[in-house]
């Protein structure tokens, strides 16, 4: 190939380079169009079960936390369980946002604009159930770590405060994090839209004066790298912590030193499954075939065939340890888990995150867009019910038979657990309308090298 | 994204690869291994379960690194990890120790009760799991798996190269190519076959590695104490052997670039890969102790606290503080630039200092369960450890002698940031 017609070839490559970012910013921008029927439908359906179960917390806030179902000993029932679901869901953002970032896995590309949105609302959703658990939740200001009029500090040694420390940390960094990628897209947006429109003025308030130059990519790219690395520990650390408020008690079937790595792990799995339940109806609805392709949803598969493995060792060891420790207590707890009145539970979790995900051996449930919803929906079923068990099965099995006792939800609590759902689909799909979902700066980058100039050019001319 | 590379040309590649290095460290390495039989001799007859205990520990740390180097190998290639391909081979070459390792370990099985109180005393909740019998059809089987996979996936990672190669060598080395590369079917489809054999086998490896080895754990280490346990310490110990393989990994990195002039193929970007892994999982042993640590400490129940007590708060406390210093501290802040990542003597140093800190952690865990009084490391321990050193060094070198360092072969589907060694996959013509 002589020098003049490689110079042709790359000019014509770059000019069909050029449409394609042009269709890129296109597509993804489309999402952001007026809303149709079945968006207003979706958000009609979540606000009315939103409704019922703000309803249903007015409704303890007035008479008392006694209409939970808790019956000594169980204190901790179906919020906590909420509480460390959704703290678990927000673990895949941070995960495919940061780690997969640093270990250059570019499969995250097509997803991880989803998965730090729902990462972001799922803690504003966990964050919800310490305030729900409170029997006076207009004190909810004793949570916060300052000291009384003692000048007494709240007591460091409470895992329920390093929670606190835990969850707002994850909260700040992960919508920083968030917030950080979204700059150069929603410039993109600014740039589309009517001048001087709300939407416009909204998009130039929040891409910060964005213009695309070499030294605000350098910028960005630099500050990306760091807050990846910052938190790439958090998404270790913050559910450690939430492991951490059952296992260091000494209750049987929570005090376990692996407990800090298998939430992690769990969380992870749990979360994954939820970016799969969001972004299979995600693609169709918007069409955006083209993006998310069988090869994130393979990828995304065996992160979850992972993360189940991990879970399913975990349940293993447990069992193993608890007969190897020689204690009675532990091994009723473990005998008590597969064949007690709680066994119900238990079987759901086992088969919902250890035998269902199994079928993620083969590759053509892998790579199909309706078994892989199906699974991530089993999986989301089993993570709540792993916690469900969990909490509730040790703590009423606790020391004393004597104390035992069966707790079943009431339907105050069935009802909030519904709506919580609800207020974290209703963010969800206010964040489809109001920013791009998927990260265009970076869907570009994965296209052969860019030539700015020459899309600027073509830009210009049209 | 560019990086600059300079292409390589596969005929020089090919003709560097068969020369062969040249072995001056041979009489080092027999040397040390000889010392260690010698003294472990000596050792059995004047204090066998000392003698025993720093044979378990030393075997413990080098099995582990030769099954830590298959991972390493495996879990890249179901990631499709297009960084390792310059340093697969080095990963690869630390199961050549696995055959010897499987010999020390039937050698350890005439020991046990020297080592573990419950072969002589086995508490009676537990004896249906802690008896010699079991234990011994146990390891038999978990390990045996572990190294039979891990070898299977080495030869199929092997094979495409050695038949490359196999026109370029003589002697000795011509017959061991030949027979490991019988039925060949010719470059393409054994690149092709290499590659589906190596997907397929991967998960495998690192499944039965997980499971393997946390028995394996729980019986040579865990076990020490009988009356303890912790439903981390498998996992904790299987990442530790993925952590030193890593150090290791790196520590060859920089002597094979300098002293077989591959500084081409394995520059400085393959050695900042390695040594973030290095730095990455550093921080993950540290994560995993601290889980442990944490809990036990907080639940204040004697069962799990005596453990920790006998060893941060006796005669052992200097060794648990090298511990810590030497697979956490140090390393981790030595690495935190970029630096010292791309550095080959700083890397060396910081993963050498790391594996010292893993030699010690062996110590902290079986030394207080054969002598609690004092710590348990004098001459025998020494000797023993230079001479299971030795042995894992003359099995890595004869790997080197046998085999080229690099893998041309990289079988993996070309990546843009790493051009240079899909160029070489390319199957060069006359």
């Amino acid at each position: 190939m002589s020098e003049s017609t490689s110079t042709v070839n790359r000019r014509a490559s770059g000019l069909a380079q050029a449409t394609v970012f042009r269709r890129v910013n296109d597509d993804v921008l489309a999402t952001l169009q007026r809303p149709g029927v079945g968006w207003a439908a979706l958000m009609a359906v979540v606000l009315t079960v939103l409704g019922v179960a703000i309803a249903a917390w007015v409704y303890q806030i007035k008479t008392g936390l006694g209409v939970a179902g808790y019956v000594p000993p169980v204190m901790w029932g179906v919020y906590i369980t909420d509480f460390v679901f959704w703290v678990g869901i927000a673990h895949s953002g941070t995960l495919i946002s940061a780690i997969l970032f640093l270990f250059r896995a570019q499969f995250r590309t097509a997803v991880y604009r989803v998965s730090e949105t729902m990462t972001v609302f799922a803690v504003m959703t966990a964050g919800l159930f310490p305030l729900i658990h409170l029997g006076r939740v207009w004190y909810f200001y004793y949570l916060i770590p300052y000291p009384n009029e003692r000048l007494l500090w709240p007591n460091f040694r409470s895992p329920l405060l390093w929670d606190f420390f835990a969850i707002s940390t994850y909260f700040t960094i992960s919508s920083l994090f968030l917030y950080l990628g979204l700059i150069p897209d929603i410039a993109a947006a600014r740039d589309r839209a009517e001048p001087r429109s709300f939407r416009h003025r909204l998009y130039s308030l929040l891409s910060l004066g964005w213009q695309g130059t070499d030294s605000q990519w350098r910028h960005y790219n630099r500050a990306y790298l760091f807050m990846a690395g910052l938190a790439t520990p958090l998404v270790l650390s913050v559910h450690s912590v939430v492991s951490w408020d059952f296992a260091m008690a000494i209750v049987p079937g929570w005090h376990s030193t692996i407990f800090a790595p298998y939430f992690v792990a769990g969380a992870i799995f749990s979360g994954v499954a939820m970016v799969i339940t969001l972004v299979v109806p995600l693609r169709k609805a918007f069409h955006l075939e083209d993006y998310i392709e069988e090869y994130h949803l393979n990828n995304l598969a065996k992160l979850l065939l992972l993360t189940s493995l991990i879970v399913f060792y975990a349940y293993l060891v447990e069992f193993f340890i608890a007969w190897y420790s020689g204690s009675e207590f532990e091994k009723a707890i473990f005998w008590d888990r597969l064949t007690g009145k709680y066994a119900w539970a238990c079987w759901i979790m086992y088969i919902c995150n250890c035998f269902i995900p199994m079928s993620l051996w083969s590759k053509r449930i892998r790579t199909s867009w309706f078994w892989m919803f199906v699974v991530s929906i089993f999986v989301n079923i089993g993570m709540w019910f792993e916690r469900f068990s969990i909490i509730i099965q040790s703590l009423a099995r606790e020391f004393m038979p004597y104390q035992w006792d069966y707790y079943s939800a009431s339907w105050v609590e069935w009802s909030i657990t519904a709506g919580s759902f609800a207020w974290f689909f209703m963010w969800f799909l206010l964040f489809v309308k109001f920013l791009p979902s998927m990260a265009i700066a970076e869907l570009k980058e994965l296209l052969p090298p860019k030539l700015r100039h020459q899309q600027e050019e073509l830009e210009r001319a049209s | 994204m560019s990086h600059g590379q300079k292409f390589i040309n596969v005929q020089d590649l090919l003709d560097r690869m068969v020369e062969r290095p040249g072995g001056r460290l041979y009489p080092l390495a027999v040397g040390l291994t000889v010392v260690g039989v010698v003294g472990f001799i000596v050792g059995v007859m004047s204090d066998p379960s000392r003698a025993w205990a720093a044979l378990v520990w030393n075997w413990a740390l080098w099995s582990g690194v030769s099954t830590g180097g298959a991972i390493l190998v495996a879990a890249s290639t179901i990631a499709s990890g297009h960084w390792i391909r310059s340093l697969r081979r080095l990963a690869e070459s630390l199961t050549a120790f696995m055959p010897v390792s499987y010999v020390i370990m039937i050698v350890l099985f005439f020991g046990l009760g020297h080592v573990y109180s419950w072969v002589e005393h086995p508490p009676e909740a537990k004896a249906a799991y802690l008896n010699p019998g079991f234990f011994v059809l146990r390891q038999v089987v978990a390990v045996g798996a572990v190294y039979a996979l891990s070898l299977l996936l080495v030869y199929w990672s092997l094979r495409p190269d050695l038949g490359r190669l196999k026109e370029r060598v003589g002697g000795w080395r011509r017959g061991l190519y030949d027979r490991l590369t019988r039925n060949w079917q010719g470059l393409d489809i054994e690149l092709e076959r290499s590659i589906y054999k190596r997907e397929r086998l991967a998960p495998a490896v690192v499944l039965v590695w997980a499971a393997g080895w946390t028995v394996w754990a729980w019986d040579w280490l865990m076990s020490i104490d009988p009356h303890w346990f912790s439903t981390l310490f498998g996992a904790w110990i299987f990442m530790t052997y993925f952590l030193a393989a890593i150090g290791v990994t790196a520590v060859l990195a920089t002597f094979v670039r300098r002293y077989r002039s591959f500084v081409d193929i394995i520059d400085r970007r393959s050695l900042h890969d390695i040594g973030k892994m290095l730095f990455a999982f550093t921080i993950f042993w540290t994560y995993l102790f601290f889980a442990q640590y944490l809990v036990i400490w907080y639940g204040r129940l004697p069962e799990e606290t005596h453990f920790i007590e006998q060893r941060l708060w006796t005669v052992y406390q200097p060794i648990a503080i090298i511990v810590l210093a030497g697979v956490f501290l140090i390393p981790f802040i030595g690495l935190l630039g970029v630096k010292p990542k791309r550095t080959p003597a700083l890397l060396r140093t910081f993963a050498t200092i790391s594996l010292i800190g893993i030699w010690f952690f062996h110590l902290l865990i079986i030394g207080p369960g054969v002598l609690p009084d004092a710590v348990a490391l004098g001459p025998i321990e020494l000797a023993v450890a230079v001479g299971v050193l030795g042995a894992f060094m003359l099995t890595t070198m004869t790997f080197f002698r046998a085999i080229p360092s690099i893998a041309i072969a990289a079988g993996l589907p070309p990546d843009p940031e790493t051009e240079k060694l899909a160029e070489l996959t390319e199957p060069h013509h006359h």
